[in-house]
């Protein structure tokens, strides 16, 4: 069955900037094919973001009310947004460096308070816009521009760290997962209080040409293959388990 | 404590000048107050939280001043007249998120206490040293209101007017307040006897555009069927990014500045004190007028020809009125809690001497070492 | 003298240490002096401590609006620390009149003004077992001896200020200051 998503798009758009083989293209997609299974008026659909590529998913293609903020405070402008009018529906689209670097700190905070947001992040693992620097999701041993011999910290456990922080909902899913990945964000919107998705969406101009491949195919079979169960992840030891992605649902 | 229940609307109460500023908030419609604690301005957020619970508004203490204005920002794109409070290193971390509302056309007011700085300083003393950041504390060109009481009365009344010019102009409003007037307490009549002035939703034109040069564009809000594209980008009528377009860029830069600045004598109030036939003037603002106020009496009763001009609204600048001031009097001094901020601002807009009366010791100035600076001058 | 034309500006100062209710002190002054219709100018001093540390409660009281709002020569100077004492203390010959709690404060001999002194401390422990009712009882007192406010303005002040459970408390203090100083005037 198809839906004509035609009607979530704005008006007048040239197409979206995204690069060739960019997976936020099929980020945007699977939201608004989650969001088209809920009965929400589109006049009543906010989406927030920051800065970043990812933060281009919903600015300006969605045709909704969208909120293009600063880098890192997305999450800040949508608690004031929502608290104000609580009937928005209220979602949050932006980038793992957005969310959890820049933005950390009003990441962890929203989860606390249980605002009545749905975040999700477009995880690239690298920052793509400004030429592909480490980011606090980089891999561990992942090459970039400010790593070239490849990056020494361990990223964030993204989910692990909402749901610690207090978050009602967290997923995690590769775009070259749509069919869960759109399932978990219908979940996550029909959930109250703050739930989270975070789709790893390789990026191939920056994070892809510097380590696996520039073939964008390779690169997504190379993401989809670390992708492990989280019942797999516990045969693993700390090390292995940094090298693969640990996919699927946590509840508290 | 005073005034937990509401006071009558003639009668002249006691009231700290931090108190009265959020009690004129909530008597001009405001109905959102992001903020984070930091002395000396943390009365305000703590009477707004009483006062906003009671009255169904939202009040929110956020994580830090980066989120409490963004917040702000974002409760006033959901139609919300919205407020924060902070003080100097607060301000601060705001200046980015400043330049945010600055760009977007979004009407808020910000309540600067000023203490002693630069960095931590002394927390519970008195300082003017903000006066650049309110102007200058954003990267790229801003024009934003800014306005200075010297009295608990009119931490009243100019928070009324702040939030009045933001939804007027869609401009964010600072009230440059100190923490000597933040903390003072004095005789103050929360009088209901004003115009409230509301954002423009409906009608003709784009969100953020307008086809005349110092236009201020609808602003419907989230929810309103708009279909909104707020951005902080350089952005087309209609908010579409256009961050390659130089006309657009420019003629959104130019506009926003034409929006206060061709209406600076609806925005800029002064007052007089003793100019008919002054010699010397004084040019103050905020708690230092005061003193100042108090010099130009004494010098006055010994034989000196002295007078005040003083600024309520700060930024945009009283060009036009230090002008005339200049050419009315000899000298000009200019009493601030800073290095002479302002000092050297009024000095672009005359060719009077005008003198700095500087004082950095996280107290106000008194009156008599102005005499004396006065009496000291060639 | 509270009832009468032109009323003369008043200068009060209180200094003693952050939690001995200095403050507190100073608002229901300021208080009460709006309710004889006068303008009021309140400010304070204080550390960024919460607790401890020096207190300074200023009152410019006026029939004329105040300009310059803090207190440049205290006519009223009341002291709960030998440190605001030694601080504030007229040198040499002044109109000031100096009231002291001699539980914190021993005056210096060649110190100026007039000096007064009033046991609030140990009146308050005597009497209430504790001395956080010695702010209203020098209240008291320097009301009775200086009229700077009325007794009635400055009754409805502090029952205005204290939570019902503490005011038949205050406004006992308050007439315990008030005998002393009709005692220590005579």
């Amino acid at each position: 069955m198809t839906r004509d998503m035609n009607k979530y798009l704005r008006d007048g758009l040239p197409g979206t900037r995204f690069c060739p083989g960019c997976g936020h293209g099929i980020l945007m997609g699977a939201i608004l094919r989650a969001v088209d299974r809920l009965d929400v008026a589109l006049d009543d659909l906010l989406f927030v973001s920051g800065i970043g590529c990812a933060a281009w998913i919903p600015s300006p293609n969605i045709g909704t009310d969208t909120l293009h903020t600063l880098h890192g405070r997305a999450l800040a402008f949508a608690t004031g947004a929502k608290l104000a009018n609580p009937k928005l529906t209220t979602i949050v689209a932006s980038g793992d460096g957005d969310l959890t670097s820049i933005g950390g700190n009003h990441l962890i905070h929203s989860a606390r308070r249980n605002l009545d947001v749905t975040v999700i992040c477009a995880n690239n693992l690298i920052y793509g816009m400004t030429g592909g620097q480490t980011a606090s999701t980089t891999p561990v041993g992942a090459r970039t521009s400010t790593d070239p011999d490849g990056n020494n910290f361990r990223p964030f456990d993204i989910c692990n760290l909402v749901m610690a922080s207090g978050a009602r909902y967290a997923a995690r899913f590769p775009v070259t997962r749509p069919k869960q990945l759109i399932d978990a964000i219908e979940k996550a919107l029909r959930i109250e209080g703050f739930t989270f998705v975070e789709a790893v969406s390789p990026c191939p101009t920056q994070f892809g040409r510097r380590n696996s491949t520039a073939e964008i195919s390779a690169l997504y079979d190379s993401v989809d293959s670390q992708c492990i169960s989280r019942a797999e992840a516990q045969t693993m030891d700390e090390d292995e388990r940094l090298r693969h992605f640990v996919v699927g649902e946590f509840e508290p | 404590m005073a005034g937990r229940k509401r006071v009558a609307e003639t009668t002249e109460v006691l009231l700290q000048g931090n108190v009265a500023v959020a009690e004129a908030a909530i008597a001009v419609g405001c109905r959102f107050f992001g903020g984070y604690p930091i002395t000396p301005s943390s009365e305000i957020m703590v009477r707004m939280a009483e006062l906003l619970r009671a009255d169904d508004g939202v009040f929110i203490q956020m994580e830090d001043e980066l989120a409490s204005i963004c917040a702000v920002i974002g409760a006033s794109w959901s139609g919300a007249k919205s407020m924060t409070a902070t003080s100097g290193p607060g301000l601060s971390l705001m200046q980015e998120a400043l330049g945010y509302a600055y760009f977007t056309e979004t009407p808020l007011v910000l309540v600067d206490i000023q203490r002693a700085g630069p960095a931590t300083g002394q927390a519970t003393h008195v300082g003017q040293g903000d006066m650049m950041q309110f102007k200058y504390g954003s990267h790229g060109d801003v024009f934003p209101v800014a306005l200075v009481p010297w009295s608990v009365q009119e931490c009243y009344d100019l928070t009324i007017r702040a939030f009045n010019l933001s939804e007027k102009f869609r401009v964010p409003v600072f009230l440059a307040a100190d923490e000597a007037v933040g903390h003072l307490r004095e005789n103050v009549v929360l009088h209901r006897n004003f115009e409230v002035v509301d954002r423009i939703k409906e009608g003709a034109g784009d969100p953020f555009g307008s086809p005349l040069p110092d236009g201020v564009p609808i602003m419907p809000a989230f929810g309103d069927g708009g279909r909104l594209m707020v951005t902080g980008s350089t952005h087309d009528g209609r908010g579409f990014r256009k961050v390659d377009d130089p006309e657009i860029h420019d003629t959104l830069v130019t506009r926003l500045m034409r929006k206060t600045l061709d209406h600076v004598d609806e925005i800029v109030e002064v007052e007089e004190y003793m100019l008919d036939d002054a010699e010397i003037a004084f040019f103050a603002y905020g708690v230092s007028a005061r003193s100042a106020l108090a010099a130009a009496k004494r010098l006055r009763s010994k034989g000196v020809k002295a007078g005040l001009l003083r600024a309520l609204t700060i930024w945009p600048f009283p060009e036009k009125q230090v002008t005339q001031l200049g050419a009315r009097v000899k000298t000009i001094v200019v009493p601030e809690l800073n290095k002479g901020m302002i000092t050297g601002v009024a000095r672009g807009f005359t060719g009077t001497p005008v003198h700095a009366f500087a004082q950095t010791n996280g107290k106000i100035i008194e009156p008599d070492s102005l005499v004396k600076f006065v009496e000291g001058l060639p | 003298m509270n009832h009468a034309m032109n009323r003369s500006p008043v200068q009060v100062r209180i200094g003693g240490e952050a939690g001995q209710g200095v403050i507190l002190a100073g608002v229901m002054l300021a208080q009460a002096a709006i309710g004889d219709g006068r303008k009021v100018a309140q400010s304070a001093r204080y550390g960024a401590a919460v607790r401890g540390g020096e207190a300074t409660a200023d009152l410019v009281i006026s029939d004329t609006p105040i300009d310059y709002p803090h207190v440049e020569t205290p006519d009223i100077l009341v002291v709960f620390s030998q440190q605001t004492y030694d601080k504030f203390a007229p040198a040499g010959t002044g109109d000031t009149k100096v009231f002291y709690d001699p539980f914190f404060v021993t005056p210096s001999k060649t110190a100026g003004g007039s000096l007064w002194e009033i046991s609030a401390t140990e009146m308050a422990i005597e009497k209430f077992g504790k001395s956080t009712s010695s702010n209203l009882i020098v209240l008291g007192f320097i009301a009775q001896l200086t009229e700077v406010v009325s007794e009635e303005s400055l009754l409805a002040a502090i029952e205005q200020n204290l939570p019902s459970r503490h005011r038949a408390a205050g406004l006992e203090a308050l007439a315990m200051g008030k005998k002393a100083a009709v005692e220590a005037g005579a």
